[in-house]
């Protein structure tokens, strides 16, 4: 393999309380690919995103490992390293489009802010380009939007405008917390598509994190799947659908709703299944 | 969590203008700083201007008025409207500048707790907590006992006992907004934290804010009448509502006008101030516009 664009290795991690959010999690990333974090609610996917952009809650603290990015530790490293990686080499795809973008500011004022600081364009030069972002994504009617409030744009539109917003700097990684938990079935295809083009066109490697495996046979290479704060299963997409190793990872499988089975009932993952991982895991 | 994100917004003043409560709050409030600042060209008379054969005259649709004190006059003969007028100069002083400044001090402390959190919430809630488990009303009458009286010893009393109802509101509300993605997305950038204190969070955090300030000035307009009836405000040749409260108190059975009138405008000038911030309520809540 290359040098990895981002090594997350033996990465443990807890609550205020003392309990454990992650148990040695290890994860490799090429510079272009897209691995998939999976894993029920819970799990510790979105603590191992934010951990990556050095924003985890306060109440969570690393206890062990690293996270490097092209050979730079992240983990830990002071804010003025973050403070240049972030935005520039490393963005997010937020979660939630609605709460996502500042409702006070105009669209355009929020999509120019990496531009501005980062790249120290002016005002005007990053309003030009922040139109060209936009029709990226396919959002018409560009001057509109940008003199618009958030709450003027429909969910799909807003979740739209973040991806703009992340791949306006060509990044070498974005993290996308379930970007399309947030949508309806229909807009998030439509957004899916969207990602893995731009993601191709500019060879940007891309950390979605999810909790729906439909989504992770459309858009993955890679898929680590994690209970409980541990990595279950680590393997390519085709491998995990095809050749699905672990128990818990078999379970998920079954447990997805099946389209052409309409009527069938959903099989949720047992609690046999549930214990016996448990117990593998602080094995 | 989605009803927290919708704040202030264009098209906010022409909501303002929408709100009833608002709107008539808002012009009595103006009426009465029109009248403060021309006082000296309103009032029919000197507030100060005795005249001991005209004492206690009624209001003029009462038997026994004297044309010219459409209000009457109090126990020394002084009109009682141009007082009234007068009065309003220090409760309007004291409604804005205290006001303000108990506003500023609150909201700066609780933007600082509700975004950093930590050792700074932890410093600034403690302190919140120990400063309202004082009686604020003998605390005011204490500080302006120790201060000395006049109108600068007013504010600072008022702005040390009221920034704790700014903090408390200001922390919650800002620690609601800290959480929220965007401001996530606005670290992720490298902003820096003031920056996003200030040009993030501020502007979410604003209309709860100004609902609070309007209210506080009402606060402030009571808390000024209520040292200037114990004698503790301005000195006693600058007419006050809370003075003349405390006069008309003394000629209650022979001229219930003198204690009346002033209790009217104080009251009237309270309740504009409420219906301002509910009307602003209205008009700047999100969870009640949607």
């Amino acid at each position: 393999m290359r040098r990895p664009l981002l090594d997350i290795e033996g990465l443990s991690a807890q609550n205020a309380a003392g309990q454990p959010v992650l148990r040695r999690v290890s994860l490799m990333m090429g510079p272009g690919e897209v691995h998939g974090l999976v894993g029920q609610s819970g799990a510790g996917k979105t603590s191992i995103a934010k951990a990556s952009l050095g924003i985890l809650p306060r109440a969570v603290t690393l206890t062990s490992g690293s996270i490097r990015f092209d050979g730079l530790e992240l983990a830990g490293a002071d804010k003025s390293t973050l403070d240049t990686l972030l935005g520039a080499d490393i963005a997010l795809i937020p979660q939630d489009p609605l709460t996502a973008l500042n409702p006070s500011r105009r669209i355009g004022a929020q999509l120019t802010d990496a531009l501005r600081l980062k790249a120290g364009l002016s005002r005007q030069a990053a309003l030009a380009k922040a139109a060209s972002l936009l029709e990226e994504v396919h959002l018409t009617d560009t001057v509109r939007i940008l003199r618009a409030y958030p709450h003027e744009l429909s969910g799909g539109m807003r979740q739209r405008v973040l991806i703009a917003s992340a791949f306006a700097l060509n990044p070498r990684l974005i993290i996308a917390d379930e970007p399309t938990s947030a949508l309806d079935v229909t807009v998030q295809k439509q957004i899916l598509r969207l990602i893995r083009r731009l993601q191709r066109d500019h060879e940007t490697a891309v950390l979605f994190v999810t909790h729906d495996l439909g989504v992770v046979a459309q858009i993955c290479d890679d898929v680590t799947v994690l209970f409980a704060g541990a990595v279950v299963e680590q393997t390519t997409v085709q491998s995990l659908f095809s050749q699905p190793v672990h128990a818990y990872t078999r379970a998920l499988i079954a447990a997805n709703p099946r389209y052409d089975q309409p009527g069938a009932s959903l099989r949720p993952i047992s609690e046999e299944v549930i214990e016996a991982t448990l117990k593998g895991i602080s094995a | 969590m989605a009803d927290l994100v919708h704040a202030p917004l264009p098209g906010t003043f022409s909501r303002i203008l929408r709100e009833p409560r608002a709107v008539v709050g808002g012009l009595f409030i103006l009426f009465l700083i029109f009248c403060a600042i021309f006082a000296p060209l309103i009032a029919p008379h000197d507030p100060l201007e005795q005249d001991l054969l005209l004492e206690k005259i009624p209001p003029a649709w009462q038997n026994g008025s004297e044309a010219g004190h459409l209000l009457g006059t109090d126990g020394l003969g002084r009109d009682l409207l141009s007082r009234l007028i007068h009065g309003a100069q220090v409760s309007m002083i004291v409604a804005f500048v205290a006001g303000t400044l108990a506003c500023l001090l609150g909201t700066i402390l609780g933007l600082l707790a509700g975004f950093f959190g930590g050792w700074v919430d932890t410093v600034i809630s403690r302190l919140v907590d120990i400063w309202m488990s004082f009686p604020p009303v003998l605390l005011s009458i204490l500080l302006v006992a120790v201060l000395g009286s006049g109108l600068h010893s007013v504010i600072v009393a008022i702005v040390v006992i009221d920034w704790t109802r700014f903090c408390r509101v200001v922390r919650t509300e800002t620690m609601a907004q800290t959480k929220l993605e965007y401001v996530d997305s606005a670290v992720t950038l490298g902003m820096p934290r003031a920056r996003i204190l200030i040009r993030e969070i501020l502007p979410n955090v604003l209309p709860v804010i100004l609902v609070l300030l309007s209210l506080e000035m009402g606060i402030a307009v009571i808390v000024e009448a209520i040292l200037s009836f114990v004698g503790l405000s301005v000195s006693t040749d600058t007419p006050t509502w809370g003075g003349m409260i405390a006069e008309g108190r003394q000629v209650i059975y022979q001229a219930w006008w003198v204690l009346v009138f002033p209790l009217v405008a104080l009251f009237l000038t309270v309740l504009a101030f409420n219906q301002l911030g509910d009307g602003l309520r209205n008009a700047l809540d999100p969870a009640l516009r949607r």
